[in-house]
């Protein structure tokens, strides 16, 4: 009955945070113990009180204010320079691009919008299709919550209550594995595709590009190097990013204007609030979840069908493919995770790192995934390109992606290595 | 429709209050979290200034929650809605916004049994009286490092579900043309994508 009501709203378009609270009401209802209710304003109001979360606003703040402050030229401009005349060049600058662009913002949707603007006019000018440079723009884009830092991986961390250290880190070698693989895709498809050549940038060029775009680097190298050096948590790295990033475009690109921050706060507060608010019901979802024993049920059935961690991971891979479908990232982490994350840590001794790493980047994929992928959308409507013409284009990076899931999901090493 | 434009009113109003203290407490948690970093090398710890961001942000959740259901811009998942033609959509929409007014009362109602005024008032404010006659320990608890009281944060429940209430009144309202629905009603035009968005 309580499932039914939970596919009811979601599909009528209940916003999901709305769906996991009432779907929490009906559970404690049903369970007979309507006691529970008194705990139920509190138990939402807990579920946030975590200091890992607190990177959250303040990983979107970095974002917006480099948003404010320019980057995304500097940072193309710099790719330029490790890439010489190859045909395709301007591809794999993109690819570049989005990795540096990766190591500042944490979500995937926020820097597909960004980099699209600049990349595909670009690309459209060298000679490429629209199409083709959009689908690059937006696969690229999904390095953004894989390589540290992630608003996904900081609300998996949160959910499985691990590191969130150990969840940022974990995310570098998926990133650049999967940057490897994209590159590859990039010229393999160049044998086949006539790519325009890209030009070859004079050193006094490259020097000017360098220099413009160093301060940039600051901001990734202060987030990492405190984290990974121990001298400080990721909130606190996450802080001391909003200064760089703040600092910068003041001073440096003298993009940010004291008039902007109004707005840059409020949008940082609205998309804050999208994670949080389900991170508050995701809380109070799980918490009624325990009462309903749906792990206990859920648990049971997966063990009669996967008989083994890996039958286990590739069962889930396939359910979360689907799921995918029609709900992707946050939302979709936090209705899969609290039934998920026990099985496989408890029965088929999954570590949490390494389970967190390949749902996220499997719910990330979806995000490109038609028919409800909105980072799909948002790339096709920045570059006005039809969407489901865009996937079709850009069918060989997913099929890359789906490929670097599957080594994700056999060889742990690569989330688990930077592991204490 | 003098009642639609009221509640419109009235949730506009809400509105400006709300954008006013999403802006503070943002910059709030960011000042916070910096002051205690940069303290730290003179070895200085502000103990109180991390928690006081985490009551912030977890202010600022239920705040920006609210403000994105009068937006509408809340996570949801729209296949239906592009399935079907805009009569079919508007018919969701109504639904979608009965259910939330509904959700918004039933957490009003969870929210006074958790504060209990009434029984507050049978024990004649006194605190003590008031946790024995409910096991209740709302009043006492205190906050770990700051030691304020706990139900001062805590207050951001019963004011969330009061303005999601109005705000999914006034979309209701909207909804069965009862009012015309402004461009922006949230006044958060510009607000950058998120992962959490599933659809259009």
């Amino acid at each position: 009955m309580t499932a039914a009501i939970f596919i009811a709203l979601l599909l009528i378009g209940v916003p999901v945070g709305l769906v996991l609270s009432i779907a929490a009401m009906a559970f404690i209802q049903a369970s007979g113990n309507p006691l529970l209710f008194d705990s139920f304003a509190l138990t939402m109001f807990s579920a946030l009180d975590n200091f890992g979360l607190l990177a959250i606003p303040l990983f979107i703040l970095i974002g917006e204010l480099m948003n404010s402050a320019g980057i995304t030229q500097r940072l193309v401009r710099l790719a330029a320079v490790f890439v010489g005349a190859l045909r395709g060049g301007l591809a794999y600058i993109n690819l570049l691009a989005n990795m540096l662009v990766a190591s500042i913002l944490g979500s995937a949707t926020a820097q597909i919008a960004m980099m699209s603007q600049v990349m595909v006019p670009e690309m459209e000018r060298a000679g490429y299709r629209r199409d083709f440079a959009t689908g690059v723009t937006a696969f690229g884009g999904l390095l953004g919550p894989i390589i540290p830092p992630s608003i996904v991986f900081v609300v998996y961390a949160v959910l499985a209550q691990i590191a969130v250290r150990d969840m940022l880190l974990a995310g570098i070698l998926p990133g650049i594995l999967l940057t490897g693989l994209f590159l590859g895709t990039i010229a393999l498809l160049g044998l086949t595709h006539p790519y325009p050549v890209g030009e070859r940038m004079p050193w006094r060029a490259r020097l000017i590009a360098l220099r413009d775009a160093l301060p940039m680097l600051l901001i990734p190298v202060v987030i990492i190097g405190t984290i990974l050096g121990g001298y400080g948590s990721p909130t606190e790295a996450a802080a001391l990013g909003c200064l760089c990033a703040a600092l910068i475009g003041f001073f440096v690109t003298r993009t940010l204007r004291l008039s902007d921050l109004p707005q840059v706060l409020l949008r940082t507060g609205i998309n804050t609030a999208l994670v949080l608010f389900l991170v508050a019901a995701a809380g109070v979802f799980s918490w009624a979840l325990i009462f309903g024993e749906v792990p206990q049920s859920a648990a049971a059935f997966i063990q009669s069908v996967a008989t083994s961690p890996i039958t286990f991971m590739l069962l889930v891979l396939v359910v979360l493919l689907l799921v995918g479908t029609v709900i992707d990232g946050i939302p979709g982490l936090i209705m899969v995770v609290p039934i998920l994350l026990p099985i496989a840590t408890d029965i088929y001794g999954i570590h949490p790192v390494h389970f967190g790493v390949v749902v996220s980047v499997n719910l990330i994929l979806g995000l490109l995934s038609p028919p409800v992928g909105i980072g799909l959308y948002v790339a096709a409507s920045v570059a006005g390109v039809n969407a489901l013409n865009l996937f079709r284009v850009a069918l060989p990076f997913f099929g890359v992606a789906c490929l670097a899931l599957l080594i994700l999901v056999l060889v742990p090493w690569l989330s688990l290595a930077f592991l204490k | 429709m003098l009642i639609g434009r009221a509640v419109q009113s009235f949730s506009s109003a809400l509105v400006a209050v709300e954008r006013i203290i999403l802006m503070g407490l943002i910059a709030g948690i960011a000042c916070l979290v910096l002051a205690n970093v940069l303290s730290r090398p003179f070895g200085l710890t502000i103990a109180w200034a991390d928690e006081l961001a985490i009551y912030s942000m977890i202010l600022s959740a239920f705040v920006g929650a609210s403000l994105m259901l009068r937006a509408r811009t809340d996570p949801a998942v729209k296949l239906v809605h592009e399935v079907f033609g805009p009569r079919l959509r508007r018919v969701l929409f109504t639904l979608t916004s009965i259910v939330s007014v509904a959700f918004g009362i039933a957490l009003m109602a969870l929210c006074w049994r958790w504060f209990a005024p009434l029984q507050v008032i049978a024990a004649g404010f006194d605190a003590a009286t008031f946790e024995g006659n409910t096991f209740n320990f709302i009043y006492t608890e205190t906050t770990p490092v700051m030691g304020l009281p706990a139900f001062w944060f805590f207050l951001v429940m019963p004011w969330f579900a009061f303005t999601i209430t109005i705000h999914a009144l006034a979309n209701l309202l909207e909804d069965v043309a009862l009012a015309d629905r402004p461009t922006d009603p949230a006044r958060i035009a510009g607000s950058t994508l998120e992962e959490g968005r599933v659809a259009r």
